[in-house]
């Protein structure tokens, strides 16, 4: 029998594939050697720190550049590369003193002029780092090893910035040379090798052999694999080709527990953004009475049980529970009472209901169904408009009110600038009010640490004007091996590097 | 034959043209602005303006397209709007990965489908029954689940392959091997059944015909008819076949790329047009086209060489 030689080639052939399998499975993702591989839900686009951006990108970055200062594990803000620092009297001014004796991985020393090379190009470039420092006017080296921002305004969410994107340092023998996107160059404790990294599949970093503090970071290489495919990056997760990445609440009933460990964080909050607050689009919008309504016509427990399967917590606010501007008071405001949402409609004068457009993307996709039916029952016509993933952000100042879901930093200043101030870049129709407007403007001169009540004063004018309808705080979660350990992070998407350590 | 070929080289140069321009001007339909979705939510309209600035989006689109085309006939794909990486380079490290898996699929799929064809139209009975029950299958069941299954099962729970990347030949041939084989199964399945399926059919066919009947009546064993006269007149329809197979792979191999996180084409593909990362996905579209291009002039070649009826054309 002739035919039987593919056959047999055949069975040759997946023997020797299944010896090769063997061997290329058991050599992966193994943390006992020393090796960390970490899968990230985005592929990086740039490592130029000025042009990336933030969350998820973080952990692209942190291997390659340290930061001015960082954040501990419980959010408290440390030295990093500035040793200490201060404010001056008007708080527009942050000097800080500098690490001394760092280089960068090409030689050039880490001084104040790297600083200030660094601020100029983060301020022009496209990344997060540019509206980070949009409060900061320019820097100036006082010596050395001494640098001053220079601000137009005070900035409390600063030293929060520059913990992140704002204080990522390259060289500013890079910056010149405007080769950093393809070939990063920081103070950092690893360096990207090259050799061994595959853009778009796997990007590797080896030790930097000259790093001040080693002993921060335990791993002698580190790998992140960019796995934007949920079912890629499950499949990983379980067969050990990854030790640690971000995954669904339905994994944790469906992964054993003693195969992959499930840590629980609050990071985003979901629910609607009632953008035309003045009622130029959706005149009913212009109503408080309206925006209100919407806030009742909400079964918030339901969607989260429903949708979210319970990976989450109710909320009427946009402040973080970590923050000082939350008051957990103000989740009772609004209660589900449909009938109560068909009342404040009558009093506005909208007794027969009206129509809301908003637009429906691949974002929405799952909240759409929900978010038509609840506001139907109180007679509000959700009118969707399908959007195209790539230009929803283009799309939203378009409508009067759209589902979103956004970042719950700590620091609640961070939150004022992008959702509550009138240029901020989630308020989309640029609102203002004059109870918050006074209230941010008492918070800028005030010090941190006496600025809670004022805080959580603009936190109430907030939810009770009901510039948004939040539903809930979504619970990430994180899977990661028993061969290493993580430290939630606080305020960010993912952890930071320096959070992974190997199981002891 | 050279004027035939240089026919077919002309045709497929005004196809590859006019593809080229119809993706181009769809994708401005289809995503007028991407700029925003492009820095993300928190970028400032400044810096949206100064990147739409900085990619050239404020220019008339025709000057755009012509500004591309130019560029592209210069073999100047521009670089991609995310990540800066030129798309010439990106794509040179990304198509092999995609040619990886589509060929061996391919190969795999008409060896198997010939095999199982001939055996079901030469012995009928149960061996014929069975593949057609697998042929509905094979149909029945998409090749991303299949994916999913084969991922579950070799790579998570029996660990034998590696559940997710890619290891180039040039590294290790068995490391190639191994990150291959699940994807190409799961491209290979569905395939090998309808080649199956089209070789049963048509050797069923050629052994009715009256020379197979005289050549059987001169004396000819069974196998030799099989091999120099069935099979060889059977070819042609399961060639057609496995070219249209090949090109469907190049569309499957996108949801399989994205299971395994290869870097091929098809995942490329997949987020380019997510993000709306226009000189990519014109960049993978152009490979795509002229790959198909190449699959369909390599297959008249072939039909001419295998059946002389075919040069006639």
């Amino acid at each position: 029998m002739r035919v039987r030689h593919p056959l047999t080639v055949a069975v040759f052939l997946t023997v020797g594939a299944t010896l090769a399998g063997c061997t290329a499975a058991s050599a992966e993702g193994s943390a006992a050697d020393s090796n960390l591989t970490i899968g990230s839900v985005v592929d990086v686009t740039s490592w130029n720190p000025a042009d990336v951006g933030g969350g998820h990108f973080l952990q692209y970055m942190q291997p390659v550049y340290d930061t001015l200062l960082q954040v501990d594990s419980k959010g408290a803000i440390e030295p990093d590369l500035a040793t200490e620092w201060r404010w001056d009297e008007a708080r527009t001014t942050l000097t800080l003193d500098l690490r001394t004796g760092v280089k960068f991985t090409d030689g050039t020393r880490f001084d104040a002029d790297a600083v200030v090379a660094n601020v100029t190009s983060l301020k022009a470039g496209s990344g997060a780092a540019s509206s980070q420092l949009r409060s900061v006017k320019d820097a100036t080296a006082v010596d050395d090893d001494t640098v001053a921002l220079n601000l137009s305004q005070p900035d409390p969410a600063l030293e929060t910035a520059l913990t992140q994107n704002a204080g990522f340092m390259a060289s500013p023998k890079g910056i010149s040379a405007g080769t950093l996107a393809t070939e990063p160059v920081g103070t950092g404790p690893y360096t990207l090798d090259a050799k061994t990294t595959t853009v778009g599949s796997e990007y590797a970093f080896v030790r930097n052999a000259e790093y001040w503090a080693p002993k921060t970071y335990p791993f002698d290489r580190i790998t992140i694999r960019p796995l934007t495919d949920d079912s890629a990056r499950r499949a990983a997760l379980q067969s050990g080709a990854i030790d640690a990445g971000i995954g669904q609440p339905a994994w944790v009933k469906e992964i054993s527990s003693d195969q992959l460990i499930a840590m629980k964080y609050t990071l985003d909050f979901m629910g609607l953004f009632i953008d035309d607050r003045a009622g130029t689009l959706v005149p009913a919008l212009g109503d408080v009475r309206v925006r209100q309504a919407i806030n009742y016509a909400f079964d918030r427990a339901a969607i989260l049980k429903t949708i979210q399967l319970g990976y989450g917590e109710e909320t009427t606010q946009v402040f973080s529970k970590s923050s000082i501007a939350y008051d957990a008071k103000l989740n009772k405001v609004y209660s589900y009472d449909p009938d109560r949402a068909r009342k404040l409609l009558k009093e506005a004068g909208y007794a027969d209901g009206f129509d809301l457009p908003m637009p429906s993307s691949d974002w929405s996709a799952a909240y759409d169904a929900v978010v038509l039916e609840q506001l139907a029952a109180v007679g509000i016509r959700v009118k969707y408009e399908s959007i195209p993933t790539t230009n929803v952000l283009s799309r939203l100042p378009d409508f009067g009110a759209h589902w979103f879901g956004w970042a719950m930093p700590q620091n609640p200043w961070v939150t004022v600038t992008d959702l509550i101030a009138k240029d901020g870049v989630g308020n989309y129709q640029h609102s203002t009010d004059p109870e918050i407007d006074a209230l941010m403007s008492e918070i800028l001169v005030t010090p941190t640490e006496k600025a809670g009540p004022l805080y959580k004063k603009l936190n109430a004018r907030v939810v009770d004007q009901a510039w948004f309808a939040p539903w809930y705080g979504v619970s990430q979660v994180y899977f990661h091996s028993s061969s290493v350990e993580v430290d939630p992070p606080s305020g960010v998407v993912v952890p930071a590097i320096k959070a992974y350590r190997p199981a002891s | 034959m050279l004027w035939y070929t240089a026919r077919k080289l002309a045709t497929a140069i005004v196809l590859v043209l006019a593809v080229a321009t119809v993706t181009f001007f769809m994708l401005y339909g289809a995503s007028a602005d991407p700029v925003a979705n492009l820095l993300g939510q928190t970028a400032t309209p400044a810096q949206i303006a100064a990147r739409r600035i900085e990619l050239g989006l404020d220019r008339p689109v025709i000057v755009q397209y012509g500004d591309w085309l130019l560029n592209a006939i210069q073999g100047n794909l521009g670089t991609s709007w995310l990540n800066r990486q030129p798309v010439t380079d990106t794509l040179i490290l990304r198509v092999p990965v995609t040619l990886s898996i589509t060929i061996v699929a391919t190969i795999v799929a008409a060896i198997v489908g010939v095999v199982v064809g001939t055996m079901a139209a030469r012995w009928r009975g149960w061996v014929d029954h069975a593949l057609q029950v697998l042929v509905i299958v094979g149909f029945a069941l998409p090749a991303f689940w299949l994916a999913v299954v084969l991922s579950t099962t070799f790579a998570v729970n029996l660990r034998l392959f590696p559940a997710i990347g890619y290891i180039s030949p040039a590294t290790s041939i068995g490391g190639w091997m191994s990150s291959i084989t699940l994807p190409v199964v799961a491209l290979a399945a569905g395939v090998s059944a309808s080649i199956a399926q089209q070789i049963r059919n048509s050797v069923l066919d050629v052994e009715r015909r009256d020379f197979v009947r005289a050549l059987r009546s001169r004396g000819l064993g069974s196998r030799r008819i099989l091999f120099f006269h069935t099979l060889r007149n059977a070819a042609p329809a399961g060639l057609v076949v496995l070219s249209l197979q090949f090109i469907g792979m190049l569309g499957g191999a996108v949801i399989i790329e994205n299971i395994f996180a290869l870097p091929g084409i098809g995942s490329l593909a997949i987020d380019a047009t997510n993000v709306g990362d226009v000189p990519v996905v014109m960049g993978v579209m152009l490979v795509t086209v002229v790959i198909v291009v190449v699959v369909n002039l390599a297959l008249d070649l072939i039909q001419g060489v295998i059946n002389p009826k075919a040069r006639l054309r």
